[in-house]
């Protein structure tokens, strides 16, 4: 310490108990009543500090708020439930525009295709032996499709989840530094 | 009961286990929302918005940090959007005191200023005069006796800058008190 007295981050640790060695302060404090009137001050800071804010939550609080909680009454405007149905709405839209404009089967053996050009992957061959045929992806295909939108649209969900803290967090940051 | 048996239950549907937890960690979050809000009425319902974030979200909560950590991030980020949607530009750096509801305080009126006899009275106005940076995490910090590791995991905020502006803000309030009374009188 090269004041004679002690700083206030001095005193604020050695009232968190913070310091290695707080009888260098204790020796200082004891003849030293600048920094014992500092030091009452901060102490009666501290105690303040800790008493509870003047507000409290009513008797029923916790019952009514585990009332709310369990009816399941979301709010429809909820981001969460938004974000479901427009992730519904765009998958759906994507399905319908790809299913207008593209003949996935085909597309499908192509690409197989032209991955393992090497081993002449006969996509027909492996159709026929599993009774794939046309009529049948026609047949399930709808069952494909949702599944795929719900997969997605779970994927999706949690990705804008967590899209949404991380851009909180990173606001939160940037403000409070 | 324990935290991790508490949460299975109301994870399982239990009810009475949730309002348990609330009545558990009520008192922790209306410290946070009072004091960043500053505002009786809002509150109450910021606290019920906290608790049901936390129903909603019990199930991703990995119990890396503790219970009352996570709970006070959650109310915390529920604050800050509040003010974000109040006040836009409230929460920024520049602002040296968000004079936000100094009307809406039951202690800022012009008659009960000067009838202030009391340090307890005085602390209590100050803090909610202090930029809202610093009364979160003196709050945290004092009366929900968290350490500086847990705040910084409930503000998102480096543990040097929990560290430093705790300590600006306790300078704040020894300031204002010292400026109210001599030190002999406190």
């Amino acid at each position: 310490m090269n004041s004679p007295h002690l700083s206030d981050y001095d005193i604020q640790d050695y009232l968190d108990h913070n310091l290695n060695n707080p009888a260098l302060v204790d020796e200082h404090l004891a003849s030293c009543s600048v920094c014992r009137e500092k030091l009452a001050v901060y102490s009666e800071l501290y105690v303040e500090l800790s008493a509870p804010a003047p507000f409290s939550l009513p008797e029923n609080f916790a019952s009514s708020a585990a009332d709310t909680a369990f009816s399941g009454k979301k709010s429809f405007f909820n981001p969460g439930f938004l974000n479901v149905i427009l992730i519904i709405m765009v998958t759906v839209a994507v399905i319908a525009v790809t299913q207008r404009y593209f003949d996935f089967q085909t597309v499908g053996k192509d690409v197989v295709d032209s991955m393992v050009p090497q081993i002449n992957f006969n996509t027909d061959a492996i159709a026929d032996n599993f009774s794939f045929s046309v009529d049948s992806w026609e047949k399930y295909k709808i069952w494909f499709y949702c599944a795929a939108a719900i997969v997605f649209t779970f994927l999706m969900e949690n990705l804008l989840s967590r899209g949404r803290l991380l851009w909180k967090k990173t606001m939160m940051c940037l403000i409070l530094k | 009961m324990q935290e991790t048996q508490l949460i299975k239950k109301i994870l399982d549907g239990d009810k009475e286990s949730f309002r348990v937890l609330v009545d558990e960690y009520k008192n922790l979050a209306a410290a946070i929302v009072y004091r960043v809000v500053k505002n009786r009425d809002d509150t109450q319902d910021l606290c019920q918005e906290v608790f049901i974030k936390v129903y909603q979200n019990l199930g991703s909560f990995q119990q890396k940090s503790k219970l009352s950590t996570w709970i006070t991030r959650i109310a915390y980020n529920t604050c800050f959007n509040y003010l974000e949607k109040k006040r836009p530009g409230l929460l920024d750096e520049n602002s040296p005191t968000d004079s936000f509801t100094a009307a809406e305080t039951s202690f800022s009126s012009p008659e009960i200023f000067t009838q202030e006899k009391n340090t307890s009275e005085i602390i209590q106005r100050e803090i909610l005069n202090m930029p809202v940076k610093y009364r979160a995490i003196i709050t945290m910090y004092h009366y929900n006796s968290m350490n500086y590791q847990e705040i910084s995991q409930a503000t998102g905020l480096p543990e040097g800058t929990v560290k430093s502006h705790l300590f600006r803000g306790r300078q704040f309030l020894k300031d204002k008190l010292l400026s109210q009374y001599a030190p002999e009188e406190i």
